[in-house]
């Protein structure tokens, strides 16, 4: 089901249910009490708090929140609930086993404005349960970039449903990196065809014909992608670029400007260089806190604290994994953000709400009206040594089970050492 | 003269890896006697001393205990600080996959030929890499750099102390054996199997494992049977054979990247064939299925704490790995194969230990601190000296900002022989000759 199209109207019906509450039984409801809420709603943070949920649904937050008549109260004294965390760049549905090309849907033979990835988002894929048992409700699933500008357009996912589809075409996916600059030889062709793109598809938004007269023909897209373009740069989505090297990224911020498009850096080894551009442009980082490999000579800049300097010059950043198998890693990599510098609630913001906010999609606060997606933790949902005790999507607990909790479950009792057990054969 | 004298010692020892090149020119720096107050010391034996001193003296520890009375060039009040002994990573790949990676710096896999224990990793060790001193920001002391595993057999592992130097040779860890790399699985027969050549299955690899180390015995016995004072000539010297050989008589360990349970089980009746010793099965993902058979086996399982279904080998990895193989009373450690977690190898650890206790196996932080120094000591025959924080080893050890168990930890000081080479607070690390003025030398 698509939630957040729903949520608007959600949001108008609360009030009339608020209204209603107190003069008609309430019907099957939960309380969640006396756990410590990060409701990521305008910082908000109830050290001793409690959820009421109906339905599908978060009907109130806060302290002291009276019970029902047919209310189900779950007591969560020393548990930390937040949303669901938020992946902002990934292959959920698009990728199985990495090496295995078949199991792969993530990367079209040709990229560019007109491949969308909405259409072979899996559902079944076993990364699914494995990361939502670890608290991930909702990612981003994106083309993977090739060797051009454009990869593709990415859609929003939510783990966990019977169809992952959330929003189709979130963004349009691309790269000004060496290696899509590979086919062109140089990183200024590839920045004059985006140019160019652009030229050409604000033309045909006009009801223009795309100008014909420059020399660079062959690089340019068909009138059907060019249309894509249009469109998109009319529905102000984001383009979510890969740039890593300060020389691309001001260029990048020069065409935002001259085109007016909405711009999101992935990646941006080098974006705590010009932190204080970025804000002034409103343009946000989707990052890797822990990339810090000087691994090519566009991000010899890499480093630990990127997203801390980030923060502090007010860019909205959004934490992603790089490898999507392990999205539960997110926790993690957040920490060690914090560790660097960063505020605890700029990164569990950072691996929350930001990354909708980036995408345009309503955020997952825990508010009334929202989808009742939470997690609740057993302590600090940054830390090694805490995890996911529950799950609730839609006002219903998960089956904490995955295909690796399974695999745990059969092989636990072979130990013949310290425990008893049995020897298989 | 070198060739004669090399051959003669040959004979003399029996042995045909006898003579040593390459030698290490390590020498552990000068520093002051320094104490260290009233740390929690987890000493990587199994012990975690509260607020305890820890003393330093020509480059050993030489007393862990409660208020030690005794004269200091430097004394450093760690008072909730927490101590640990450096960290090992089994199974490295810096400087022969150094950044920047591009293709004039890929030197870690000679895929030439299934058999490639003739070539040595320290060969290909470029110094210069940055990922070392991020790796020491980590709290990385020590460090086996492996072959790749595009091969059957690799070549020799290099263990290394991560120590600036100008050459390998003075990184080099002085007395450690060689390691030999070994691989089972897809990446072979994928390697050569694309070239229409052998192996291309898995029943290819280990025919060829089997027909090498049939050679290696042959190899041997050659050598054996050859008298310097008869007329025969000397057998002419054969660098693959050398290392098997060196396997064979117990000198080189051996570490085999496998990740399929079943494969393991098959590799060890090689090993049984052929009478070697296994020393450790690297990224073994699926050690869980066969722990009590890798206990009894008393081979290590060197294991990611969370990486699984990067190929199909890797589909079956689970977040237990490491604690069910602890509680086996199998050997568990935990590696990296990353220069982006040979930086933080404790938190690894960390979550694995969370996930065993999730579930039910509990394990101490005294004995999972093991998992990145002890055990990984003894995975490359080198716990004598390293490892562990007691009296008479290396004062290989990091101070911490917090319970190394803790996301928010950070390495605030490391030392190496009893010299710092890392300071978090005053900036002091090893800046590589290829950082400067490119790479950010100040900062984490």
């Amino acid at each position: 089901m698509n939630r957040s199209s729903s949520i608007a109207a959600n949001r108008l019906l609360i009030s009339t249910i608020l209204l209603c509450m107190f003069s008609y039984a309430f019907g099957d409801s939960v309380l969640l009490t006396n756990a410590k809420i990060f409701t990521m709603e305008n910082s908000r943070i109830i050290e001793r708090g409690d959820i009421l949920i109906r339905d599908n649904l978060i009907m109130e937050v806060g302290e002291g929140v009276r019970p029902r008549s047919k209310t189900k109260v779950v007591d969560l004294s020393g548990m930390v609930i937040t949303p669901g965390l938020f992946d902002a760049y990934t292959r959920f549905g698009l990728e199985e086993i990495s090496a295995v090309d078949s199991s792969r849907d993530g990367t079209a033979a040709k990229g560019g404005p007109y491949f969308d990835i909405q259409y072979s988002l899996n559902q079944a894929s076993t990364l699914i349960d494995i990361n939502l048992v670890e608290g991930v409700t909702r990612a981003v699933s994106a083309p993977m970039n090739s060797d051009d500008f454009f990869a593709g357009f990415g859609a929003s996912v939510l783990l966990g449903k019977d169809k992952i589809l959330e929003t189709p075409r979130v963004a349009l996916f691309g790269a000004l990196t060496a290696r899509a600059s590979g086919s062109y030889g140089s990183r200024s062709v590839l920045i004059k065809r985006l140019r160019q793109s652009l030229i050409d598809a604000r033309q045909i938004s006009v009801g223009m014909k795309p100008s014909m007269s420059h020399r660079e023909v062959e690089f340019r897209y068909s009138p059907l992608e060019l249309e894509e373009l249009a469109a998109t740069t009319k529905r102000e989505i984001p383009f979510v670029i890969e740039v890593h090297r300060v020389a691309e990224i001001q260029e990048l911020i020069a065409i935002k400007r001259e085109f007016g498009i909405r711009v999101v850096i992935k990646g941006g080894a080098e974006a705590w260089k010009v932190a204080g551009q970025l804000a002034k442009n409103d343009i946000g980082v989707i990052l890797d806190p822990l990339d810090n490999l000087p691994t090519g000579f566009e991000r010899l800049g890499a480093r630990l604290d990127n997203a801390t300097i980030l923060d502090k010059a007010g860019v909205l950043i959004a934490f992603s994994v790089s490898d999507t198998h392990n999205s539960r890693q997110m926790r993690q990599v957040a920490g060690n953000a914090v560790a660097n510098g960063l505020p605890l609630l700029s990164a569990l913001e950072a691996i929350t709400i930001n990354p909708a906010k980036l995408y345009g999609l309503q955020p997952s606060e825990i508010s009334p009206g929202n989808p009742a997606d939470l997690i609740v933790w057993n302590g600090d949902p940054l830390e090694l040594d805490t995890w996911a005790s529950r799950v609730m999507l839609d006002g219903q607990w998960i089956n904490m089970a995955s295909r690796q909790t399974r695999l745990f479950e059969r092989y636990k009792n072979l130990d013949v050492g310290r425990k008893t057990g049995f020897t298989y054969q | 003269m070198k060739v004669i004298l090399f051959s003669v010692s040959l004979v003399i020892t029996g042995l045909v890896v006898a003579a040593d090149p390459f030698e290490s020119t390590y020498q552990p720096r000068d520093h002051e006697t320094t104490l260290i107050k009233g740390a929690s010391v987890f000493d990587g034996a199994g012990r975690l001393w509260v607020d305890s001193d820890l003393l330093i003296q020509g480059g050993k520890v030489r007393e862990i205990g409660k208020k030690l009375d005794q004269k200091a060039g430097l004394i450093l009040d760690a008072s909730d600080k927490w101590i640990t002994p450096g960290i090992i990573d089994v199974h490295s790949h810096l400087g022969v996959y150094p950044s920047p990676a591009i293709s004039s710096t890929s030197d870690g896999n000679e895929s030439t030929s299934p058999n490639t224990a003739n070539v040595w990793a320290e060969h290909s060790v470029w110094p210069q890499d940055p990922q070392f001193s991020l790796a020491l920001a980590g709290g990385v002391t020590t460090m086996q750099i492996l072959p790749g595993s595009a091969n059957l057999f690799g070549g020799r592992g290099v263990t290394i102390k991560n120590v600036p130097s100008r050459t390998v040779q003075g990184m080099k860890f002085p007395s450690a054996p060689h390691g030999l790399k070994m691989a089972c699985g897809e990446n072979p027969k994928r390697v050569y199997g694309s070239r229409k050549s052998a192996p291309s299955t898995r029943m290819g690899n280990v025919a060829g494992y089997r027909a090498e180390w049939l050679k290696a015995v042959e190899y041997r016995d050659r050598w054996r049977n050859y008298d310097p004072k008869g007329e025969k000539p000397a057998p002419s010297r054969d660098l693959r054979m050398e290392t098997l050989v060196g396997v064979l008589d117990g000198e080189i360990i051996v570490h085999n990247h496998c990740y399929r349970a079943d494969e393991m089980a098959t590799l060890i009746e090689v090993s049984k064939e052929f009478g070697y010793k296994i020393g450790t099965f690297h990224h073994a993902v699926e050690s869980y299925k066969i722990a009590d058979l890798l206990a009894k086996e008393e081979i290590c399982s060197a294991m990611w704490a969370d990486w699984w279904g990067f190929k199909l080998e890797a589909f079956d990895g689970i977040l237990q790995n490491i604690a069910l193989v602890e509680n086996a009373g199998a050997c568990a450690i935990v590696h990296s194969d990353s220069a982006r977690d040979i930086q933080r190898l404790n938190q690894e650890a960390s979550k694995a230990r969370s996930a065993g206790i999730r579930m039910g196996i509990d394990i101490s932080k005294e004995d999972a601190i093991g998992w990145i120094t002890l055990n990984a000591a003894k995975s490359l025959g080198i716990d004598k000296l390293t490892g562990s924080l007691e009296p008479g080893k290396a004062a290989d050890l990091v101070i911490w900002s917090h319970d190394p168990f803790s996301v928010y930890s950070q390495a605030e000081k490391v030392f190496i022989d009893g010299y710092l080479y890392f300071d978090l607070i005053t900036g002091k690390k090893p800046v590589t000759d290829f950082a400067l003025e490119q790479l950010v030398e100040v900062g984490p």
